[in-house]
C-alpha cells in the first residue's frame, strides 16, 4: 500500500516537471517573423522603432539578441530595459563569440576586480542575479556533467568527496558562500564526525591521542575547520574565566580592548565582566 | 553492491513523508505563478532547474572492546587488526568504525522569475527561490544529513529593480558579492552611475541574513548555536563605489557594517579594495585585500600577475595572504586565528586550439601561533603542486571532451593524493556522453589512510529546446587493504558508497533569438 502510493506520488513529481517542460518548449519554439522586419532598410531604422517603445522588441527578443551587434550595449537604456538571456554566456564560452581579453584562463577566481568595475558590461553576456547565485549562494547539486560551456560551476568534479584537504588549507574562504553552520556542521553531526565523547586519536586529529592536549597550534591555523564540527560550548568547556579549566584561548594579535569597544557581550560570553572595563 | 532494490524502495517509502506534499505543493504553486505573470506584465521570462540526488554516507560509531581482550600497553593497543583506545582503570577500550549506510535524496527545485517592463523604462521584478526535500534515511535518527533538508522554502532574492543610465535602485530581498564575500539582506540598495569614468556609487542595508545562506540568524536552522545565538537580527548596511577609469581598469572599494537591532554592539565591521589592471592585452595585474576594523586585523590580500608571453603559453604568479573573519557574536574571535602566507606559480601550455595544459605548484607558511605544544606539534608549511590536461579533438565524426588533473598536498590538515580523468564525447550538438574516473588517497584528517578511493562513474547530458536534462551515477570503492597481512583495515570507516543525480532546467517566456 505505501509503496503503490509513494509511487503515484513519485509519477505526480515527474508528470509535473514534464508538463513544465513542454510548456517551455511550446513557449521557446519558433515564432514567425513581423512583416516589418523584412524591410530592405529595417537593419537602418529599428533603432528607431525600438526608441519609440523598447516593449514592443521585448515581446520576443532578449538584451543579448541586440548585443551581439550592438557591442556598447550597455550604454544603450533601450537595451538594457530588457531582460538577458540566462544561455548566453555558455554560448560564448563556446566557439560562437570571443570571450574579451580581461576573461584570463584565472579568471574565474579572478573576477571580482572587474565585474565589481563594470556591472554593465557583464550584463551583455551573463544573467548577473543567476550566474552569482549559482556559485555564491552555495550551489547544492554534487556532480552535474559539465562541458567546456558550463560556466557556472566553481568546484571541479569529484570535489565533495575530497573537500576536507580544501578546507584545511582554507585555498580559498568557504564560509563566504558556504554558512557554515548549515552547510558543515549540520552534516558532520549528524554522520557522527563532530563526536565529542571523549575520544582524541581520530582521523581528523592525525590520529594522536594527545591532540586535545596540544591541539592550539592547529586550532589558530585551521581555526573554521575547527568551527565546522566544534561548536563553541565544547571549547568553553577549557577555555573560560567563567568556569572549566581557565585556560586562556588569547594569543596573537587579540587586542581586548578594541574588542570590547566593539562588543561588550562578546566578552561576557566567558568571563563575568569586561576585562578592564567598568 | 549498496544499492540493492530494498534500499530503493525504501526511499521511495520515504515518499509519503509530509514533506512530499510541501514538495508537491511548492511545484504547484511555482508552476501556476508562471502563468499568473503573465497575466500581470507584458514580458516575463523564467528559469526553472530541478535536481534530485541520491548520496549515500556512512556514520562513524563509537564501539568497545573489553580491555582484557586488547594487545599492548599504553593508550593505543590492538583487539584483532582494530586500533582501539584505552583508558586506565577503564574496563572497556574504545574505537570508532562505519556506521550503516545511510542515504539522502535531496530534492531542489528553484525557480527564477523575471517580469519587466511593466509600462515603465527599466522597470523589472525579480525573484528567485529554491524549493527543497530531502529523503534521508531514518537510521541515523533525524533529516539534517542533507544541509537544509527541513527548510523547504527559501528565497534567495526577491526585488524590484528601477534600472536607468544614471542610477538603479532596488526594494526587496537583494544581495552584495564584493571582496567582503556574500551578504543577503532585506531592504534596499541605489546606485548612482556617473558615466564619465563609468564611476559607480552605491548604498545599501536593510536587516541583515546570515552569511552565505540567505536565513535570517534568529531563524530556527540556527537553533543549535544555543546560547550564542543572536536573539534579533542584525541591521546591514554599507557603502561601496567602484570605477572603470579606462577600458582596462577597475577598482572597487566597499565599507560594510553588521549590527544587532538592539545597537549593543558590532557584530562585524570590514572594508575592502579590489584593483584590476590589464596594461596590454597579455598582460593581467590585479590586487585587493581587505581588512577587518572590527578587530584591527588584516584579513586576505593578494597580488596576481598574468602573462601571456607566447599565444601558446601563458605564466601566472600569485603572491597571497588569507586570514578567516569571524562575527563579533561567535567567541571565534578571541581565538586569535593567525594568517598564512604563500605564493602560487602556474604555467599553461596550448600547443593547439584543441589541447591545453597547465601545471602549478603553491606553498603556504602560517604565522606564529604562540601556542606553546608540548604534547602534539603540527607544521606550520603547506605544499601543493598539481596540474591539468584539456583535449577536445574531433575524430571519427565526433567531438570529444577529454579533461584530466592530478593534485598532491602535504603539510599543515590533510595530506591528499588525487587525480581525475573523464573522456567525453558529443555525438551530436545536443547530446554529451561522459565517462569518468577517479582516484585518491587522503591521510591524516581524513582516514582513507593507506587505503585508496577508486570512482567509476558516467554522465549524460542533453541539451534541448527549451532546456537541459542530465543525469550522472558514480560508484566509489574504497579498497582498506593496508598491507600483505591486513587486506581490510576494520580500523578505517568504508568509504564506498553510490551517488546519482538527475537534473531538469529548462526555460520559459519567449526568445527567438536564442539557439539552444
Amino acid at each position: 500500500m505505501s509503496l503503490y502510493r509513494a509511487s503515484i506520488r513519485a509519477l505526480l513529481v515527474v508528470a509535473l516537471v514534464a508538463a513544465g517542460a513542454e510548456y517551455g518548449a511550446a513557449q521557446t519554439g519558433q515564432m514567425p517573423k513581423p512583416d516589418f522586419h523584412n524591410t530592405a532598410d529595417f537593419l537602418q531604422t529599428h533603432g528607431q522603432t525600438a526608441k519609440a517603445d523598447i516593449t514592443f522588441c521585448g515581446a520576443c527578443h532578449a538584451r543579448d539578441y541586440c548585443s551581439r551587434c550592438h557591442v556598447n550595449a550597455y550604454d544603450v537604456p533601450e537595451i538594457q530595459a530588457l531582460p538577458s538571456d540566462p544561455d548566453v554566456a555558455a554560448y560564448v564560452a563556446g566557439t560562437e563569440w570571443p570571450a574579451p581579453s580581461t576573461h584570463t584562463p584565472s579568471f574565474l577566481e579572478d573576477h571580482r576586480a572587474v565585474a565589481a568595475g563594470a556591472t554593465q558590461s557583464c550584463t551583455t553576456c551573463h544573467v548577473v542575479e543567476e550566474q552569482c547565485l549559482i556559485c555564491h549562494l552555495g550551489s547544492e547539486t554534487l556532480e552535474r556533467p559539465r562541458t567546456v560551456t558550463d560556466v557556472d560551476l566553481y568546484h571541479p568534479y569529484n570535489f565533495m568527496q575530497q573537500h576536507s584537504a580544501s578546507v584545511w588549507n582554507q585555498e580559498a574562504e568557504c564560509a563566504s558562500c558556504h554558512n557554515p553552520w548549515v552547510f558543515c556542521y549540520s552534516c558532520h553531526q549528524t554522520l557522527g564526525y563532530a563526536a565529542s565523547d571523549g575520544r582524541t586519536d581520530t582521523g581528523f586529529h592525525n590520529k594522536d591521542p594527545n591532540f586535545s592536549f596540544g591541539h592550539g597550534q592547529a586550532a589558530r591555523q585551521g581555526l573554521e575547520s575547527c568551527a565546522a564540527c566544534h561548536p563553541q560550548e565544547n571549547c568553553l568547556q577549557c577555555h573560560s574565566a567563567r568556569a572549566g579549566r581557565n585556560i586562556n584561548p588569547h594569543g596573537p594579535g587579540f587586542d581586548a580592548e578594541k574588542l570590547a569597544s566593539k562588543n561588550q557581550n562578546l566578552c561576557l560570553f566567558c568571563h563575568f565582566s569586561v576585562p578592564g572595563g567598568e | 553492491m549498496r544499492v540493492s532494490g530494498l534500499s530503493l524502495m525504501r526511499v521511495g517509502a520515504r515518499l509519503q513523508g509530509w514533506r512530499t506534499g510541501v514538495a508537491l505543493l511548492a511545484v504547484a504553486v511555482g508552476w501556476a505563478s508562471w502563468g499568473a505573470t503573465g497575466l500581470l506584465a507584458q514580458q516575463w521570462r523564467a528559469r526553472v532547474s530541478t535536481s534530485v540526488q541520491y548520496v549515500e554516507a556512512r556514520a562513524l560509531v563509537r564501539d568497545s572492546a573489553r580491555e582484557s581482550s586488547a594487545v599492548g600497553s599504553g593508550r593505543q593497543r590492538l583487539v584483532g587488526d582494530t586500533l582501539v583506545t584505552c583508558s586506565a582503570g577503564d574496563s572497556f577500550c574504545y574505537f570508532y568504525r562505519a556506521g550503516e549506510i545511510a542515504n539522502s535524496s535531496p530534492a531542489v527545485l528553484d525557480v527564477a522569475l523575471n517580469v519587466f517592463s511593466f509600462g515603465v523604462e527599466g522597470l523589472r521584478a525579480y525573484v528567485s527561490t529554491r524549493f527543497r526535500n530531502d529523503f534521508s534515511d531514518g537510521t541515523i535518527g533525524n533529516d539534517e544529513f542533507w544541509p537544509l533538508g527541513d527548510v523547504h522554502v527559501e528565497l534567495l532574492a526577491g526585488f524590484l529593480e528601477l534600472n536607468r543610465q544614471s542610477f538603479r535602485a532596488r526594494v526587496g530581498r537583494d544581495y552584495q558579492v564584493s571582496g567582503l564575500g556574500f551578504y543577503g539582506y532585506d531592504g534596499g540598495s541605489f546606485i548612482y552611475r556617473f558615466s564619465p569614468y563609468k564611476i559607480e556609487l552605491e548604498a545599501y542595508g536593510g536587516w541583515g541574513l546570515a552569511r552565505g545562506v540567505p536565513l535570517p540568524i534568529t531563524s530556527d536552522e540556527f537553533a543549535t548555536l544555543g546560547v550564542f545565538q543572536p536573539t534579533e537580527r542584525d541591521y546591514l548596511f554599507g557603502f561601496r563605489s567602484s570605477a572603470r577609469p579606462t577600458p582596462n581598469t577597475s577598482i572597487e572599494a566597499i565599507y560594510q557594517r553588521e549590527i544587532p537591532t538592539d545597537r549593543s554592539g558590532i557584530s562585524t565591521e570590514r572594508v575592502a579594495i579590489d584593483a584590476a589592471w590589464y596594461p596590454r592585452r597579455e598582460l593581467s595585474l590585479l590586487a585587493h585585500t581587505d581588512f577587518d576594523l572590527a578587530t584591527g586585523l588584516w584579513g586576505k590580500a593578494g597580488l596576481d600577475v598574468g602573462y601571456r608571453f607566447h599565444p601558446k603559453i601563458y605564466a601566472e604568479g600569485k603572491l597571497f595572504r588569507y586570514r578567516p573573519v569571524f562575527s563579533l557574536q561567535t567567541i571565534w574571535v578571541a581565538f586569535s586565528p593567525v594568517p598564512y602566507t604563500g605564493w602560487n606559480l602556474g604555467l599553461g601550455l596550448e600547443p593547439r586550439n584543441d589541447l591545453a595544459f597547465k601545471v602549478w605548484a603553491e606553498r603556504r607558511a602560517y604565522g606564529e601561533t604562540e601556542a606553546g605544544v608540548p604534547f602534539f606539534a603540527t607544521t606550520n608549511r603547506d605544499w601543493r603542486v598539481g596540474g591539468t590536461v584539456g583535449w577536445r579533438p574531433r575524430a571519427v565524426g565526433v567531438l570529444w571532451d577529454i579533461d584530466g588533473g592530478y593534485w598532491i598536498n602535504w603539510g599543515f590538515g590533510s595530506a591528499i593524493n588525487s587525480g581525475d580523468l573523464r573522456v567525453g564525447m558529443r555525438p551530436h550538438d545536443q547530446l554529451s556522453l561522459g565517462l569518468r574516473l577517479a582516484a585518491f588517497k587522503q591521510l591524516e584528517e581524513f582516514r582513507v589512510g593507506q587505503g585508496r578511493v577508486w570512482g567509476l562513474g558516467g554522465d549524460i547530458r542533453w541539451r534541448t529546446q527549451a532546456g537541459t536534462v542530465w543525469f550522472s551515477v558514480d560508484r566509489y570503492d574504497h579498497n582498506r587493504r593496508i598491507s600483505d597481512e591486513i587486506s581490510e583495515d576494520p580500523a578505517q570507516p568504508d568509504w564506498s558508497q553510490w551517488r546519482a543525480a538527475f537534473g531538469l532546467s529548462y526555460y520559459l517566456g519567449s526568445e527567438p533569438g536564442r539557439a539552444p
